[in-house]
């Protein structure tokens, strides 16, 4: 494990190096200042997102299949411009110009969207380039996260972040469906807000936000140093336990068709679970902190398993849908930032950009492949249920796999 | 942090003031430019006016167009025209706004969509004869669909849902049947069984559009769209069944005499849309209009002969520039198309 730590140079605080869990105290500017342009951007991202159906089939009047597939780009990741992104990062060392070029390419889409006009010709390129904008910026702003504190406030510095960008996330369609409300037919009032929060959000970003220095040295191929024994086991783990996870589509998709849930309280469900999200976001940070990021990162796993088995209970409806909500909320809350913290533990800080895509998009790969595992059950078994009770042995047997292969890690609870 | 420039802050702030000064500035340019110039008058009549209902009731008794308007100052009204002289049509006055509708002789679907906010969102209104809402029923998702089976029994809806394409090459529909007689949702076609080549068939990405009844409604014909294809399958509404009768058939339309479908068939993905016509019987295909044309909408037979379907056509914002147009679909007739009914959507005829 390396222990130089470069952003302890930028500290300007004091703090007992064997004290573990700096709680908010150890979050620096930076971060707040990089979760501000989350924010920013996010509410930007979403108040077109959120509007962007009605737009396309209504206003643009655009068949529901060709909208398809735009909206297939919008929930499908950028996982190879996300790596590219990455070793590009530890290549050239320019956290902020390349997270930078990613929140100006969402702008840019915004750009695009107003000086199109009423026509769907540009839709899915811009929607592209937006995704292809977020998919850049991951890599260079988690690792200038992880550059910007210290490793005893790993996990808190990702939960502030994270619950700043959930903000974000759901600040947008509130603001997007009040333009709508207020001016009739107003998306071209919603792209030109969009575009103003996004353009605030870059100009923080330049202004506010430092690349620490003392993170000068370059590395020419990232990839090739990076597989020690702990980065191997945490890459491993993203990837085994992301093919033991259903995708909040199908957990979504379960619940109405086999349930029967009122598919009408749909929208309701996509505020409750981000809003416990970004609730529990820090709070879990600083456990992670306290008692290690890979111990978090398994009670986070036992609540999806706990969605698994809800699931496939005999309890009321809406005592399913509401425990669902909570627990995927805290699913994300206990894996998402604490899962960058744990791999930016692992990592010198001249892979860190290479290393936390890498993980990334190891998740990501697994998560596809679970979501294909899944449909693919739900084929041959019918109800959604027995795929649903096929996965709770399937995420169990990860569990079990994952707490063997970091072990070591979990006893000695350092990270 | 302290060592930043004060200049370099300025400028920061100086331009935050600056991109909300333009964002504020052209919301209020819009609400201005808006309300100064409301689109020019469409004449909307009281369908509870005492003499413009005894127009309705007249009209009606001959065979006749229903449809929504697309002006954009009676968007989704209600429009009525005797089949002899559609030029000239009546628009009713409503507090709906419909995306879709299917009127028929005595009753009829409106489907809703609240544009501005996220929930609740869609609903189907149940109308009468008059147009006036009986009763409502929430919808999950964006609506796309509306028919009603001959003998006024049965309704259907299909909406888009958002968002559910994760892993999956295809788009997320949800149809709904209703019972029209007492208003209510029989069901929905995801849970029906479905069999093709004699073996049940089923996958998690099933999706059923397009419904058209047969003239005995409890049959009816749709679109099964699994794995990117699309089947053309025909359903069972008492045995809640489907049967695979045919493949690449997209949004079927039966036309009177229950001989012929005109479907939509789209040569890839991302190409425009181009009416076919099956014949059932020798299930023989033919191309009634030329490819690339963005139909999204589900054709209604004029006749045995000639369909009418909604199409954008011309400059402007497309939600306002539909309109529409008949096309012949006699295998000698050739690819054509004609204007049918400018300014208009959602075609019924009542005969």
């Amino acid at each position: 494990m390396y222990q130089s730590e470069i952003a302890s140079d930028l500290r300007r605080r004091t703090s007992d190096p064997h004290a573990r869990g700096a709680g908010l105290r150890g979050v620096s500017r930076n971060v707040w200042f990089l979760g501000l342009t989350s924010l920013l951007t996010d509410t930007s991202s979403e108040m077109v997102s959120a509007v962007l159906p009605v737009y396309a089939l209504y206003f643009l009047h655009l068949t529901p299949a060709a909208f398809g597939i735009i909206d297939g780009l919008q929930q499908g990741g950028a996982s190879v411009v996300k790596l590219a992104s990455g070793l590009l990062t530890d290549r050239t060392r320019r956290y902020k110009g390349i997270a930078g070029s990613g929140y100006l390419a969402s702008a840019l889409s915004r750009l695009g969207l107003l000086a199109g006009g009423p026509s769907s010709t540009w839709l899915a390129p811009l929607v592209a380039l937006d995704r292809a904008g977020k998919g850049v910026r991951t890599a260079p702003r988690d690792a200038l996260i992880s550059l910007s504190v210290d490793r005893t406030a790993f996990a808190v510095a990702f939960g502030v972040h994270r619950t700043l960008d959930t903000i974000g996330a759901l600040l947008g369609p509130l603001l997007g469906f009040f333009i709508l409300r207020k001016i009739r037919d107003g998306y071209d009032v919603i792209f030109v807000a969009s575009l103003a929060l996004a353009a605030i959000g870059v100009a923080v970003l330049i202004t506010f936000v430092r690349t620490p220095p003392g993170t000068a040295s370059t590395v020419a191929a990232p990839l090739a140093e990076m597989w020690t024994p702990s980065f191997t086991r945490i890459a491993a783990s993203a990837a085994i336990l992301g093919m033991a996870t259903i995708s909040d589509t199908f957990i979504y998709l379960t619940l109405q068709r086999n349930l029967g849930f009122d598919t009408t309280l749909l929208p309701l469900l996509y505020i409750a679970t981000p809003s416990v999200y970004l609730v529990l976001s820090i709070p879990f940070g600083r456990i992670a902190d306290r008692v290690g990021t890979m111990r978090v990162i398994l009670i986070g796993y036992g609540a999806m398993l706990a969605i698994y088995f809800i699931l496939t209970s005999s309890l009321p409806v809406t005592i399913i849908g509401a425990a669902t909500v909570m627990l995927l909320g805290m699913f994300y809350a206990a894996t998402d930032g604490v899962f960058a913290a744990l791999t930016s533990a692992q990592l010198a800080p001249e892979r860190r950009a290479t290393g936390l895509a890498l993980v990334g998009t190891l998740n990501d790969v697994g998560r596809l492949l679970a979501s294909v595992g899944f449909g693919w059950l739900w084929t041959i078994h019918g109800p959604a249920a027995s795929a649903v009770r096929e996965f709770q042995g399937i995420l169990i047997a990860a569990l079990a796999l994952v707490t063997a292969l970091v072990w070591p890690m979990l006893k000695r609870s350092t990270t | 942090m302290s060592a930043l420039p004060r200049l370099r802050i300025a400028v920061f702030w100086l331009f935050v003031a600056a991109c909300t000064a333009a964002a504020i500035g052209y919301a209020r340019w819009r609400i201005a430019v808006t309300t100064q110039s409301p689109p020019a008058g469409t004449l909307l009549f009281n369908p509870n006016d005492s003499r413009v209902a005894a127009t309705i009731d007249a009209t009606r008794a001959r065979p006749h167009l229903l449809f929504l308007s697309s002006h954009a100052d009676a968007f989704g009204k209600i429009g009525l025209a005797p089949l002899d002289a559609v030029g000239s049509p009546l628009i009713f006055q409503s507090q709906l706004d419909c995306e879709r509708a299917y009127l028929a002789r005595t009753t009829g679907l409106c489907l809703v969509l609240n544009r501005d906010s996220m929930t609740p969102r869609a609903f189907v209104y149940f109308l009468d004869a008059r147009f006036q809402p009986l009763s409502r029923l929430p919808l999950a998702g964006l609506p796309i669909r509306a028919r009603v089976s001959r003998d006024e029994h049965y309704g259907a809806s299909t909406v888009f849902v958002s968002g559910e394409n994760y892993a999956s090459e295809d788009f997320t529909t949800r149809t709904t049947i209703f019972d029209l007689t007492t208003r209510s949702a029989v069901i929905d076609l995801e849970r029906f069984t479905v069999e093709r080549d004699g073996k049940p068939f089923h996958a998690a990405d099933f999706n059923f559009w397009g419904v058209t009844f047969r003239s005995d409604s409890d049959r009816f014909l749709a679109t099964l769209g699994t794995g990117g294809k699309r089947y053309l399958v025909e359903g069972d509404l008492q045995r809640r069944h489907f049967r695979v009768i045919g493949n690449d058939v997209e949004c079927p339309s039966l036309s009177p005499n229950d001989k012929l479908v005109v479907f939509k068939r789209q040569r890839t993905r991302l190409a425009g849309w181009q009416l076919w016509a099956m014949d059932l019987d020798s299930s023989e295909t033919w191309p009634i209009t030329e490819d690339r044309q963005d139909v999204d909408d589900q054709v209604e037979w004029l006749d045995n002969d000639r369909v009418i379907y909604g199409m954008v056509s011309g400059q402007g914002i497309p939600e306002y520039t539909l309109s529409l147009w008949v096309s012949n679909v006699r295998r000698d007739a050739g690819k054509n198309r004609q204007l049918f009914l400018q300014s208009a959507s959602s075609p019924a005829v009542v005969r």
